[in-house]
């Protein structure tokens, strides 16, 4: 039995670990410039926020949870619309789950032990990668807290046997659905890795016989119930689309495609060690070296010690070690299930990487209390704690000095930190001409590819989009694509002064500004 | 009449015979300094920028710059400050050292904004010529490049400016009208225009690949 101060200096500890994580997530959350894709999905969320409307898209954009529970941050900040939000608000989601994972990892003690847990939380909350991507207004963050939700609940019903933990992992799961379409990935680890985990320790019920028969009909149809509650609740937008669940479905159509590589996507494919390589080892050109080889070392030691035979078959297995087995097979069938996917994504380690750092702390927990000798397990202890240092030390190039640099494994296909100089320019035009709602903004792109212009340009309400050539070129800014160079250079003559900035690495846009609104901006500028 | 007009005639004769005599006794105190280039870059993406403040890119070798005879190198090794005193790469001392190696070890950056890098030349100099190289492994342009001599280390006071690009003021220092250029391993050659200064500085604001200031070295020419 645990002694009073040592569950005190655990609590402590876990209490230490989540403080720091929220503040490491929280500070500074707006230094990053804004990703393409975060920028469409704030405009999605914004416009939620601003009409109350939204229809799921099957063909991008991903499930609806993302856009509703960025609701409330809207909200609480005051903003009073969407041109008017900050991307604080926006990255505030991603930030609130991240920390709900943290918290859910407790409701594991009981089945792996508070040294593992607190291991893994420790691992989690310094982890580069899971920093980084939780201060990213994409949905893994959701995707990742959701599955840990289903494994939680999971694993509690089956200790307890109560309707409502089945409850609680059928709202996961259809949380998870509504989230991601790549939930489909983990929702067949998460089977088969039971399904194994029975056949070799015969958990979740020994006694049982087959996978069913571990959960009465009553519960299981509690638990699909709700799944399937929550899921077409949210995908119809609360019964106002009804279309949205049946889109749910036909999306995978157009996923399936996506991840064999086909259409456009295909210049999204990777080989099967990438994630790997990107969390070993990352050193491009001149800057710091990156590397998450003490959390891969962890995991793998993890993985060794949950997948190793049963050292005395007769006995029976133990909790602990039937739940942690299961808890590998998942991370490793979930994680080869991402490297034979073409389609490959910095982001999408995250489902897979998170389950492997509280493996990671299955493994250094059993490392650190290995030993009988004190001397030994203060210099296990200190070793980890040096791994866990050597992690942190990552996070101000990682998330700031690097936020938007290539040299940044996490970083990619991001928008250019020079982008500042572009709004910078149209911003400050337009004030000098009457401000932001006098002054009409025509984005001339033959492709679409103008994220995340559609963010910074929010608070003009005069901008259109083109990808064909508009009708009429009587407006004092436009941003073009340097392919249409020629077509404005004879629409536009020499009437207009051109500026050439940066949209992301080596990806630049023309700003065409007419020479009366240029001559003002000179002289507002030129006033001290 | 034709007195005048011969007188006149000669006159001229004289006065051009006499503008030659001096124009050669000037060449001969003039010489074409020597600049040490770098090993140019061979590969990178091609830079899809263009503007009409963008001077064409120049393959021919760059014309000899004249400058009176005893110019010399004056920046080497001199102490160099900067706006960002922690560069996120390098040292600030690289920025004199000699090495204008387009590799990564002999490049300085700076973090993002109007950053400045500062030489001090430790006494007043007449200045003839500057070269500076920003980043050449690779196209590229840097934007609000201004160079100004000074001898205030504040640059509040006597400051003249000899080379200005920012077009739009957005550094702030007034516009220019100087071109914007491709960066390569010739350098930009700047004019001193025999300024008196201790300290030149360089300012900029980020290029076309991202917002960070690089510099690689800056040779300035000039007598003590």
């Amino acid at each position: 039995m645990p002694n009073r101060w040592t569950t005190l200096a655990y609590a402590a500890a876990a209490i230490l670990v989540f403080v720091g994580a929220a503040a490491l997530r929280c500070y500074g959350l707006d230094a990053r410039p804004v990703h393409g894709d975060e920028a469409n999905q704030a405009v999605k969320a914004g416009r939620l926020y601003d009409k109350g409307h939204y229809a799921y898209d099957p063909h991008e954009h991903h499930g609806p949870t993302l856009y509703y529970a960025t609701l409330a941050p809207l909200y609480l900040s005051g903003a009073a619309g969407f041109a008017h939000s900050t991307i604080s608000a926006y990255r505030l989601v991603p930030v609130v789950f991240s920390l709900v994972t943290l918290g859910l990892l407790l409701l594991l003690i009981p089945a792996l032990g508070r040294g593992a847990v607190l291991w893994g939380m420790a691992l989690t909350a310094l982890s580069p990668a899971l920093i980084f991507y939780s201060r990213y207004y994409i949905q893994e963050s959701m995707l990742v807290c959701f599955a840990l939700g289903a494994i939680v609940c999971g694993e509690r019903y089956f200790a307890t046997r109560r309707p409502i933990w089945a409850a609680g992992l059928g709202g996961c799961l259809g949380l998870m659905h509504a989230t991601k379409e790549t939930c489909v990935v983990l929702f067949a680890a998460l089977a088969l890795a039971l399904v194994l985990t029975r056949l070799r320790c015969g958990w979740p019920d020994r006694k049982a016989h087959g996978l069913m028969a571990t959960m009465p009909w009553p519960h299981a149809a509690l638990a699909v119930g709700v799944a399937a509650l929550v899921s077409v609740t949210l995908f119809s937008s609360f019964f106002t689309h009804l279309r949205g669940p049946l889109d749910s479905v036909l999306t995978y159509f157009t996923y399936a495609e996506r991840s064999e590589g086909i259409g456009s996507t295909a210049s999204h494919d990777r080989p099967w060690y990438y994630y790997l390589a990107l969390l070993g080892y990352t050193h491009r050109e001149a800057g710091p070296v990156w590397s998450e080889l003490f959390g891969l070392a962890a995991g793998a030691l993890g993985l060794l010690l949950a997948l190793r035979p049963n050292p005395a078959r007769t006995e029976p297995h133990s909790r602990e070690h039937a739940f942690v087995h299961f808890l590998a097979l998942y991370t490793v069938l979930s994680a080869a299930a991402f490297a034979i996917i073409s389609y490959k994504t910095p982001w999408n380690l995250l489902p897979f990487y998170q389950p492997l750092l509280l493996i990671g702390g299955y493994g250094i927990h059993r490392l650190v209390s290995a030993s009988r000798h004190n001397a030994i397990r203060a210099a296990a202890c200190l070793a980890a704690i040096a791994g866990l240092a050597h992690l942190a030390w990552q996070y101000s190039p990682t998330n700031f000095t690097y936020a938007a640099d290539v040299r940044n494994p996490y970083v990619y296909a991001h928008t250019s930190s020079a982008l500042v100089n572009l709004i910078e320019l149209v911003e400050d035009t337009a004030a000098a001409n009457g401000g932001a709602d006098q002054t009409p903004i025509y984005v001339l792109q033959p492709d679409g590819d103008y994220w995340p212009l559609p963010w910074y340009l929010r608070a003009f309400p005069q901008v259109g989009y083109w990808q064909e050539p508009p009708s009429t070129y009587e407006v004092p800014i436009f941003i073009a694509d340097p392919a249409l160079r020629g077509l404005l250079h004879e629409k536009l003559g020499d009437r207009y002064v051109v500026q050439t900035r940066s949209l992301r690495p080596a990806v630049l846009r023309d700003v065409y500004i007419r020479q009366d609104c240029w001559d003002r901006l000179l002289e507002s500028r030129s006033t001290p | 009449m034709k007195l005048s007009k011969w007188m006149l005639f000669a006159c001229s004769a004289i006065c051009l015979l006499a503008m030659g005599v001096m124009g050669a006794a000037v060449a001969e105190d003039m010489e074409a300094i020597k600049i040490e280039l770098p090993e140019p870059f061979f590969g990178g993406t091609p830079l899809d920028y263009w503007g009409p403040n963008l001077e064409p890119y120049d393959f021919k070798e760059r014309e000899p710059f004249m400058a009176p005879k005893g110019t010399e190198l004056i920046s080497k090794d001199k102490p160099v400050t900067s706006s960002d005193t922690a560069p996120l790469v390098g040292e600030l001392k690289q920025f004199t050292d000699g090495d204008k190696d387009y590799a990564k070890k002999s490049l300085i950056e700076l973090k993002e904004g109007v950053q400045w890098v500062q030489i001090d030349l430790e006494k007043e100099a007449t200045l003839y010529a500057i070269c500076l190289w920003h980043f050449h492994e690779g196209k590229r342009v840097y934007f609000d490049i201004v160079a100004q001599a000074s001898n205030d280390p504040n640059f509040k006071d006597g400051v003249t400016t000899l080379y200005n690009n920012d077009m739009d003021n957005s550094a702030g220092l007034g516009a220019g009208k100087d071109k914007e250029y491709i960066e390569s391993e010739k350098g930009r050659l700047i004019d001193a225009k025999g300024t008196k200064a201790r300290y030149v500085r360089f300012y900029s604001n980020g290029s076309t690949a991202n917002g960070l200031n690089n510099y690689v070295e800056s040779d300035v020419f000039g007598k003590f």
